[in-house]
């Protein structure tokens, strides 16, 4: 675990500079328009992510050639960099919970012009399904898109260490492809009466419920990639650098 | 005379080369020269005692470690200089020396920045902006904040100017005043091997040709010329690289032969280069003779 911590730092003190003052900075944004009601922090969910995003492109081409000079294991190293893209992901998703519960419950809007004030409650009062989604329905959209990003990233991160980084467009397109594919089947589904609307779909209705739906949820896209990032492991332990 | 790296019997099959059989050893106190021409397996047996290429066959010891199973310890004592920055070019030397801290047990922060300073290294400038010079300089800052007790250097003064190179070298012959350190550069620049090394290991294809002492080297290979019709075809035989022209000859010797090698010839000290040149004259038997061929 201390070499997994040492090479999270290592990369963190590479891309500091580059992405961190610009993650802070649309939370900082967030929690302010939170403050109004605006809930423009569910975005949150996919902002963290950004932390770690070029690590990889900042070495340029050395990038694997500190891992075979730094005494660290390599499987340290494959697991730092899933670990590097999970975390910040789960991060997110608690930051936009967070911030969609402050948008509901802060007024602070009230503040503005009653014209101003009116426009925001109306686009954002999910309470009135203002923008054709229940705050339940938000809610859940969020679990899974974090759940998804993470199987999605651990997926493209595996391939990309497996296959090598010059794949990686050809991966990431075969991702996307593989998604729309999957939501147009959904959608098909829902249109042909097969599968029930996803307002409808069958959700825990306490809130104890939720946030357990939402923690079993997580634990399963974790799982995932977990998993990915063992595949991962074993299969270039013996890559050469 | 104990051995701070041990290589025995080397082998490493990549598509269309292979290192073959190769086995050095460099004794604490020393710096070797690992030289030979590009291509001829130089950076792959480095990779390979950073055990970041799989070796097939043999085996490498450092510090009298195994370089696969005792892999982090040795790299623990272990200074490496490339011939590129593997750091993020956007980071300071204050940035590196924070980066790479907790992965030594025995860095010594102030020794980083006394070297920094020594070494005339800005505090503030990117080091992707750094020089060549200045980069192989922070290398081996890094390297002796750690008390490496082996430096391992690939090519380090290929693209640097005369004054970096000598700084470098420099660098390396103070460093190896403690008697329980040892270097191994590669390169094919053999003045620089002619100006510090204690040993030498020629590798050629992707095998040993020569590994000994420098002196070692010096006295056992000479260079003979004159007139082709006086050399006696035994010894013409024993010839390395033998280069005929229109006016004679010249070739390399082992100085063992030198004994029954007429008077008529004339014979001088080879060099490191020379030897190297006579050593891929030999593998294209090359004649320039109009009436000679092979």
């Amino acid at each position: 675990m201390k070499d997994i911590l040492k090479m999270i730092r290592f990369d963190y003190i590479s891309v500091k500079s580059h992405t961190v003052p610009y993650v802070i900075g649309f939370i900082g944004i967030s929690l302010v328009l939170s403050l109004f009601g605006i809930p423009l922090g569910v975005f949150c969910v996919a902002a963290p992510i950004a932390i770690f995003g070029p690590v990889q492109e900042l070495y340029g081409s050395d990038s694997r050639k500190i891992y075979g000079i730094l005494p660290v294991r390599r499987d340290a190293v494959t697991r730092a960099s899933f670990l590097e893209l999970t975390v910040p992901l789960f991060a997110g998703e608690l930051l936009s919970f967070l911030f969609l519960l402050i948008s509901r419950s802060s007024k602070l809007y009230r503040i503005f012009p009653k014209s101003i004030g009116n426009i925001i409650e109306t686009l954002f009062d999910f309470s009135q399904s203002g923008m054709g989604i229940s705050v339940d329905g938000l809610y859940i959209i969020l679990m899974f898109t974090s759940a998804y990003l993470c199987v999605f990233a651990a997926y493209l991160e595996m391939a990309s260490k497996i296959q090598g980084s010059e794949n990686d467009i050809r991966n990431l397109l075969l991702a996307i492809s593989l998604t729309v594919a999957v939501f147009a089947v959904i959608t098909a589904l829902v249109k042909a009466g097969i599968l029930p609307p996803l307002q409808k779909w069958p959700m825990p209705r306490t809130v104890a419920g939720k946030w357990l739906f939402a923690v079993i949820l997580n634990i399963i896209a974790a799982g995932v990639s977990v998993l990915f990032c063992e595949i991962t492991v074993k299969k270039t332990a013996d890559f050469e650098i | 005379m104990e051995n701070i790296l041990e290589i025995e019997g080397l082998n490493k099959t990549y598509e269309g080369f292979s290192l073959k059989n190769v086995s050095f050893s460099l004794p604490k106190g020393y710096i070797m020269g690992f030289v030979g021409q590009n291509g001829s397996g130089k950076t792959t047996t480095i990779r390979s005692i950073l055990n970041m290429a799989k070796i097939d066959s043999g085996k490498i010891s450092v510090f009298g470690l195994d370089s696969v199973t005792d892999t982090i310890a040795i790299k623990e004592r272990l200074g490496v200089v490339f011939d590129s920055l593997y750091l993020a070019n956007h980071l300071n030397v204050k940035q590196v020396e924070n980066q790479l801290r907790p992965f030594y047990k025995d860095w010594n922060s102030d020794e980083y920045f006394r070297r920094i300073k020594e070494f005339d290294l800005p505090d503030n400038k990117k080091i992707g902006d750094f020089s060549k010079g200045m980069k192989m300089k922070l290398m081996a800052a890094v390297a002796l904040s750690h008390n490496a007790e082996l430096i391992i250097l690939d090519e380090p003064t290929s693209g640097l100017d005369p004054v970096a190179r000598d700084e470098l070298l420099d660098i390396l012959a103070e460093y190896i005043e403690d008697e329980n350190r040892g270097v191994l550069f590669s390169t094919h620049i053999t003045a620089d091997v002619e100006r510090i090394a204690d040993y030498v290991t020629i590798l050629h294809n992707g095998r040993v040709w020569f590994t000994g002492t420098k002196d070692d080297l010096n006295e056992s290979y000479a260079v003979i010329k004159g007139a082709e019709e006086d050399i006696p075809s035994e010894i013409k035989e024993k010839c390395i690289g033998f280069h005929a022209y229109r006016n004679g000859f010249d070739a390399l010797i082992e100085t063992v032969h030198l004994d029954k090698v007429p008077q008529s010839l004339h014979t001088e000290k080879a060099s490191i280069d020379e030897i190297l040149v006579y050593i891929a004259k030999e593998d294209k038997r090359e004649r320039h003779s109009e009436n000679d061929t092979v």
